[in-house]
């Protein structure tokens, strides 16, 4: 009898251990798991903050500023398009890639490259009584993309000269656009009249304090 | 002694008895303990021993992401660009009860707060009161600087702050949110409560780049031509979608209770007007679809229309009988109430009321304006009508109206998100329809005909087919007209061959200026804007401009337009009434 007590015992010492080490490490778990949250609810407000900053410094305004200041890009024109077929045809004769045209004009290079069907699409009617902007956007794909401006220290493929039915006038940079500044006046401290992000939210601060 | 003998047998054997049943109960409940302690034991050696915590408490279904309060959802645009979002700000309160030196702990947080006064903060501190706020929504800076002071009465408390990174550009759009974070305004009031429980990002149909583009257009208009406010409208033909709407003046949504009501009221939606010569539109197009006109019907506009107290004139009058397509592109307000007539007593009305002039428009916007009309309509209400006295609409009813003349008939529902997963899949139209696809192609000629040779020259985009139609309205003083205040706009729609998008501009009071010869109507002031807007959009779209041999319009039409055989210009200024 007493053999049976001690078992019995023995049993319950061994399972009150394991109920300890367990009630242990649920709690160890618990604390980790705080952590973790927090640490993650910490990122997340991080994570917030640059989006809204990031946001911010993507406002269209000053992109178009900062874009006037330091590119040597205007917003692309409709007469910048032409279609496949109205360009010549290339000499036969092999004429001088120039090296950096990959590179600096990389979409139009890209574009250049038309397929004989894209060719047959081109000539497409301009009515087109079909309202499915599929179709229009079919119509879209054989036209292509020619630079207008010669980008400084970049010397253009010969073929592109000939061309006169899409040489228009240089782009003036600020012409088209009303709001954007004349390039001259762009100067460096124009660009820091943009408050930053965290002056922004500074100035929120305490703004219904009451 | 027998009977004790036979007794005593029978009382042991019911002893035996009694102690068998008690026994067996003993070992059933032992068993039945055993079980349950075995259950336990067993459970705790499988979570001790066999598995991790971790794979527990996720099997459970811990809540590890409920875990983090929700802030208030954010709200992109249709590429996913960030248009709002809130920002976990700390605000610093006082327990004025606690406070030992009041004026020193004072001048302390006025050096860390300089927003606020000195004496304001040592009037809260010497309150007095339990609670008291000293600052709300502080930076993580001055919440350091704060915390270091170690001050036992003072105590922080997370609050959630709303950031609109683009500022007035999306504000009427947006509209904003009370000091508890409730929206009241615009998409904020709008889908107040999926952004309360912020779960996934609210993805408007509005695209930041045409809405700059928009907006800085009619900025520029508004300083060019001294005007006292604008509106305008991009919005999907297909879909209704709203890709950008302006309402200028408009206000800084960080500070909405500064804001005059002038800056706050949405005109694009919640405002109506009486939109003049752009509304000729719709009796032109009901009178074609209900074959009661074609394009060689002529309308007698040699004689004002006289009508009891009311005489009808045009603004530049012709004085001559006009086909259907000179009374569109010269505007003339007697031919078109003419064309009304025709319809019959109420056949505008009716029309009208299939465009959803006559009630708000569905619009997900809280700011939506009721339209104005006669209750009693009679048959002057219909000629004063046709050339948009007398009824006022909102802007936005007038892009979807316009959008569905153009789009083949069909009347969309405008939108304000791109949620609607339906809406992108079919390409197609979904509405109620209006008017046939033929109507539709013959308005669309029309409205290219008003930009090609008529009144809204100014709207053409260098490359890309542009329909629209100009209107200059006087605006209502008192009880009359006002010559001298006008709401002058224009509605386009591009590419005219296959319509994608309607642009709308309205200016409102522009005042002529040397460049314009002295016009402030709809063609010298809004269709530039509308121009401009194609112009820059067009190409961010990937929409091809057209190419090779295009058709000419003006020689198609030139046997239902006298001017054009005596060799005239259709072009003459300011005819747009």
């Amino acid at each position: 009898m007493s053999k049976f007590a001690i078992l019995w015992l023995c049993c319950a010492m061994m399972t009150g251990a394991l109920l300890f080490q367990t009630s242990q490490h649920v709690t160890d778990g618990r604390q980790r798991l705080e952590n973790i949250t927090a640490e993650m609810r910490s990122e997340e407000d991080t994570l917030r903050v640059l989006q809204a900053e990031w946001s911010y410094l993507n406002q269209p305004e000053r992109l178009e500023k900062l874009a006037a200041q330091y590119l040597k890009l205007a917003p692309m024109k409709g007469r910048q398009f032409a279609a496949a077929a109205s360009l010549p045809l290339r000499p036969a004769a092999p004429i001088a890639e120039p090296a950096a045209t990959a590179d600096t004009f990389a979409p139009a290079a890209d574009t250049f490259v038309a397929t004989a069907d894209t060719f047959s699409d081109a000539n497409l009617p301009t009515v087109a009584e079909s309202m499915t902007p599929a179709a229009q956007a079919a119509a879209a794909t054989p036209a292509v993309a020619v630079p207008l401006r010669k980008p400084a220290g970049l010397r253009l493929p010969a073929a592109y000269a000939p061309v006169s039915d899409i040489s228009a006038p240089p782009l003036k940079h600020a012409a088209a656009k009303p709001a954007a500044p004349a390039p001259k006046a762009a100067t460096a401290d124009n660009a820091n009249a943009h408050r930053s992000f965290f002056d922004v939210l500074d100035s929120l601060g305490s703004g219904g304090a009451r | 002694m027998r009977r004790g003998v036979t007794e005593s047998e029978t009382i042991s054997g019911h002893q035996t008895k009694l102690l068998g049943q008690a026994k067996a109960r003993l070992a059933f409940i032992a068993v039945v303990f055993m079980l349950g302690y075995l259950a336990v034991g067993l459970r705790l050696a499988d979570l001790t021993l066999l598995r991790d915590v971790e794979t527990a408490a996720t099997e459970a279904g811990a809540p590890v992401r409920k875990a983090a309060a929700a802030l208030r959802g954010t709200i992109t645009d249709r590429n996913g660009e960030l248009m709002a979002t809130s920002l976990r700000m700390s605000s610093v309160y006082a327990d004025a009860t606690l406070v030992a030196d009041a004026p020193a702990l004072a001048r302390q947080l006025a050096h860390i707060l300089p927003e606020e006064k000195e004496k304001d903060i040592l009037a809260k501190l010497a309150s007095k009161r339990k609670f008291v706020w000293i600052a709300r929504n502080i930076t993580p800076r001055q919440m350091q600087a704060i915390n270091t002071l170690g001050e036992p009465s003072l105590g922080f408390q997370d609050e959630q702050k709303r950031i609109y990174p683009h500022g007035r550009l999306t504000a009427h759009i947006l509209g904003y949110t009370d000091v508890d974070g409730i929206g009241i305004a615009g998409v904020e009031r709008a889908y107040e409560k999926p952004l309360r429980e912020g779960e996934d990002d609210l993805r408007l149909a509005v695209d930041l780049r045409i809405q700059h583009l928009l907006h800085r257009e009619l900025s520029y208009a508004v300083k060019k031509f001294s005007a006292k406010a604008a509106v305008g409208i991009v919005m999907d033909v297909q879909s209704g979608e709203i890709v950008a709407m302006v309402s200028l003046p408009d206000f800084d949504p960080y500070h909405p209770a500064q804001a005059s009501d002038e800056q706050k009221f949405n005109r694009a939606t919640l405002g109506v007007f009486e939109m003049g010569s752009t509304m000729k539109l719709f009796p032109v197009a009901a009178a074609l679809d209900a074959g009661q006109a074609s394009f060689s019907t002529t309308y007698d506009a040699r004689e004002p229309i006289r009508f009891g107290r009311h005489t009808i004139n045009d603004f530049h009058a012709k004085r001559r009988v006009m086909t259907l397509p000179e009374v569109f592109i010269h505007s003339s307000n007697i031919g078109t109430a003419k064309m009304a007539q025709s319809l019959g007593e109420t056949g505008l009305r009716d029309f009208y009321k299939k465009l959803g002039f006559l009630e708000r428009t569905p619009l997900d916007l809280p700011e939506r304006g009721a339209p104005l009309y006669p209750r009693n309509w009679r048959e002057i209400h219909t000629l004063t009508a046709s050339y948009g006295h007398g009824i006022a609409i909102s802007p936005v009813h007038l892009a979807c109206a316009t959008a569905a003349l153009s789009n083949g008939g069909i009347l969309v529902d405008p939108v304000m998100t791109l949620d609607s997963a339906q809406r992108r899949k079919t390409r197609e139209p979904q509405g109620a329809r209006v008017v046939t696809p033929e109507t539709s192609r013959r308005i669309r000629d029309l409205l290219e005909l008003v930009v090609v040779g008529g009144t809204g020259g100014k709207a053409a985009a260098e490359g890309y087919g542009v329909g629209g139609k100009t209107g200059t309205a006087d605006k209502t003083l008192g009880k009359g007209y006002n010559k001298n205040a006008r709401l002058s706009s224009f509605i386009g729609v591009f590419p005219i061959e296959a319509p994608r998008y309607t642009v709308l501009a309205i200016i409102d009071e522009p005042q002529p200026t040397k460049d314009t010869h002295g016009y402030a109507t709809g063609g010298w002031t809004a269709a530039p804007v509308v121009g401009k807007v194609i112009e820059q959009m067009a190409p961010l779209y990937g929409i091809a401009p057209h190419s090779g041999p295009r058709r000419d319009i003006k020689a198609e039409m030139a046997r239902y337009l006298k001017d054009e055989k005596e060799g005239k210009s259709l072009a003459t200024a300011g005819v747009d009434r």
